[in-house]
């Protein structure tokens, strides 16, 4: 026995010497210490003309009176973007109640030149640690959308970033995202979450870009262009509502709610959604049910490219007027509101065609790709100067809507 | 000591070959089928597959032509005695040089996506000793553990890649065939290194039960590794699309980003994956070290390799340590693949293969079904 002690006392020792060093996690974090940020929101930093005006002040009064001014904020290169974040407090969503039981949520902003120097700006003022691997969306404001610079860089620092999926919502804001994030919903409290719940049970109405940040990211890595959903602020709620056409990496203009279901359209995205028709002055709402869409390229006689794009919609009729002498129920009828939901289909592509053309002159939807898969002949001609191309095409549109239903009446 | 008498099957040397050919590539295999081939990257798997199929079956036919022996005893015949041990001695390099990718890659991926503040060395200390405790068990032991791990990587990834069915465009793969066949070639020899580890059968072929299956044992189990490689990239381009791709790092993890599995309590199965993941490279990492510490026992002619098991750890752990970044590391690992890779994996066996049949030797009946190969010499 006493003849293996110093045996046993060596690989006693090894074993605790083994079991300490070998391990090889030295990242643990507690759950209830990290921080689970929902949404960011990023803008530029800009000043209003008031605050430039007393800062430019202060530094003059300081001048005068012999000293050297500070360095106020709107002249340090170290002030390019405002970020916040929204983190849940997770005690109280577990139903334990958090330390503030009253508070849902914590939101905190800061400035600084970049997305991850602000996060640590936000650390230092926060008991836990951020985490981003549950970020739901990201907000971006106009104004930082517009410069196309940080715009870029922005874009690159969630691009790298390996705890940001790429199943992130990613919006552009009217106005500045920092108030949309801060806004006190009445539906849905953590903005995160309500903005995830919009994109998931109301992308059948296809008023909204239903594109992720993955999507907007790689459209943007291929062309410098892409379509991304944007979102309206309201008195106590946010909409989800049209898209934001970027261009060359900047903000170039909006798209409304119906335009963007015709992009949509145009893109095979369309998944429902209601059209709205007057037939004899009566609104027929019709509902789409399934949609698709065909693309013909072929060279027209002067050697032109023309795009021929049939738009297909299969529907029901969910609407009419009480008491009308002439009844759904006659399919001559039906036929005449085909039509003329055909026609207002057509009418509303080709305005968003011509607005992309003409005057963004943005092709948002990657028909150049379209072109190196399934036409790579044309590709090859056309490929390099697309941008210049792209609105020479001459677009043809034309529509084959069927109504299926009319709903439980005649 | 009875390690080295121990015998594996032709099934076990099947599943070897699976786990220890899938490794640090498979990351970035993808992307660099891609660059080169663009959309038709398959198609390079494809010829890159085809030609590993043929070395790995020369080289079996190789070492039926020498019973008993391993590419150490007759290469020393074929080459004579100095230049013999010069391609050991290489071979025993070459071997180092790729335990240290395989565990410094391991690392960098490992911090980027799990372990932010574990330090690299750490990362790579626990993982280089856990695999030289696998060594020093020895082949059979691989063998089995080979046999019970493969299936573990296999099934649990195409499970995971179930959900991303729905997001795969398969359009994202057209235009089919639009690049030059020269194109095809030259991106080919880059990828045929995604197949390298096959000649680790020039060692193991003595170890087996019946060394005369090691054919038809690499017959399965490079195509099996083909198809494997065809499934990633095929999924990875169609998720992802070719230009991003193009520019992730790792695009076959970076799909795994993407799933969502529908009603599922962690949304996220890229830690699934990533454990997988750990187990195909740990046996990568395990089967190389192997052959480096075989290599230099039957040079060194020891009846027991576990000794130089733990001698060689600081070397891999030395070089793997070397680059500074992770853009060295690819960039020596491009280099390692075209001065070594190339040539141990590719051209030497088949030389050697072409010197024995122009020295027209023919293979001794009988020999090699009852004889403990470490006793050969």
């Amino acid at each position: 026995m006493l003849k293996n002690l110093p045996r046993r006392m060596t690989s006693l020792v090894l074993v605790i010497a083994l079991a300490a060093g070998i391990s090889g996690c030295w990242d643990k974090v507690e759950i209830d210490d990290r921080a689970f940020v929902l949404a960011l929101a990023i803008d530029k930093f800009e000043y209003s003309e008031e605050e430039k005006a007393r800062v430019e002040e202060q530094g003059a009064e300081e001048e005068q009176q012999g000293m050297t001014p500070k360095e106020y904020p709107a002249d340090s290169r170290r002030n390019r973007i405002v970020v916040s974040i929204v983190y849940p407090n997770v005690g109280l969503l577990g139903g334990k109640g958090g330390l503030i039981p009253e508070d849902m949520k914590f939101p905190m902003s800061t400035v600084g030149p970049d997305i991850y120097e602000c996060l640590s700006q936000l650390a230092i003022s926060m008991s836990k640690d951020i985490f981003l691997g549950h970020l739901k969306a990201v907000l971006v404001g106009e104004g930082l959308a517009a410069d196309r610079q940080l715009f870029m860089e922005v874009l690159d620092d969630m691009d790298r970033n390996s705890e940001i999926s790429r199943n992130v919502y990613f919006i552009v804001v009217e106005g500045k995202a920092q108030q949309a994030l801060f806004i006190e919903p009445l539906v849905e409290p953590i903005i995160g979450t309500y903005i995830e719940k919009i994109f998931e049970t109301s992308a059948r109405s296809s008023r909204f870009h239903q594109k992720k940040l993955g999507d907007v990211l790689r459209s943007l890595d291929i062309h410098g262009d892409a379509l991304a959903p944007r979102l309206v602020m309201r008195e106590r709620e946010l909409a989800v509502a049209g898209s934001c056409v970027i261009k060359d990496y900047r903000h170039a203009g909006w798209l409304g709610e119906i335009e963007t279901r015709a992009v949509q359209w145009i893109d095979n995205m369309v998944r429902g959604g209601i059209i709205t028709v007057y037939v004899d002055d009566i609104p027929v709402p019709y509902e789409i049910t399934e949609a698709g869409r065909e693309i013909k390229i072929q060279h027209d006689a002067g050697g032109n490219l023309r795009m021929h794009i049939l738009l297909k919609g299969e529907g029901n009729i969910v609407g009419y007027k009480f008491a009308e002498k002439q009844e759904l129920m006659d399919d001559k009828f039906i036929k005449s509101i085909e039509k003329a939901i055909e026609e207002e289909v057509v009418a509303e592509c080709t305005g968003v065609m011509d607005k992309l053309q003409h005057q963004f002159g943005v092709d948002i939807w990657g028909f150049s790709e379209y072109l190196r898969k399934y036409h790579p002949e044309i590709y090859d001609e056309v490929g390099k100067d697309w941008e210049e191309i792209f609105p020479e095409v001459k677009m043809l549109f034309s529509s084959d809507i069927k109504i299926r239903r009319i709903g439980i009446t005649k | 000591m009875a390690r080295n008498d121990e015998k594996i099957t032709s099934n076990q040397l099947v599943a070897i070959m699976i786990s220890l050919i899938i490794g640090i590539g498979i990351l970035s295999l993808p992307r660099e089928v891609t660059e080169e081939a663009g959309p038709d990257g398959w198609a390079l798997i494809i010829i890159g597959g085809i030609v590993s199929t043929i070395v790995a079956f020369i080289i079996t036919r190789l070492g039926d032509l020498f019973p008993g022996q391993s590419v150490v005893e007759y290469s020393k015949t074929l080459l004579t005695t100095p230049l013999g041990i010069l391609y050991s001695l290489g071979f025993i390099l070459y071997f180092l040089f790729f335990c240290a990718f395989e565990v410094r890659v391991f690392a960098e991926v490992l911090k980027q996506f799990l372990l932010d503040r574990t330090p690299t060395e750490v990362i790579a200390a626990t993982f280089l000793l856990t695999s030289a405790y696998m060594v020093r068990q020895g082949v059979a032991s691989m063998g089995r553990m080979a046999e019970l791990l493969v299936p573990a990587i296999i099934i649990p990834y195409f499970l995971f890649l179930l959900p991303a069915v729905g997001q795969m465009k398969y359009d994202n793969l057209l235009p089919v065939l639009r690049t030059s066949p020269l194109k095809l070639l030259s991106g080919a020899a880059v990828v045929t290194t995604s197949y390298l580890g096959f000649e680790l059968a020039l060692l193991l072929q003595v170890y087996m039960k019946r060394p005369k299956d090691a054919g038809k044992a690499m017959l399965i189990a490079m195509p099996l590794i083909m198809v494997f490689y065809l499934a990633v990239v095929i999924s990875t381009v169609s998720v992802l699309g070719i230009h991003e791709v193009k520019k992730i790092i790792w695009p076959s993890l970076a799909i795994f980003r993407l799933i969502k599995v529908p009603g599922a309590f962690l949304e996220n199965i890229h830690g699934f994956i990533m454990s997988i993941w750990v187990v195909s490279i740990f046996m990568t990492l395990s089967g190389f070290y192997y052959g480096a510490v075989l290599t230099l026992s039957r040079m060194l002619k020891l009846k027991d390799h576990s000794l130089l098991v733990l001698p060689l750890a600081p070397v891999i752990y030395f070089f793997s340590l070397v680059p500074d970044n992770v853009a060295k590391v690819y960039d020596f690992l491009d280099m390692f693949s075209m001065y070594l890779g190339i040539p141990f994996g590719f051209i030497f066996p088949v030389g050697l293969y072409v010197l024995a049949k122009l020295r027209g030797i023919k293979p001794k009946e009988g020999k090699d079904v009852e004889k403990p190969a470490a006793k050969n010499d």
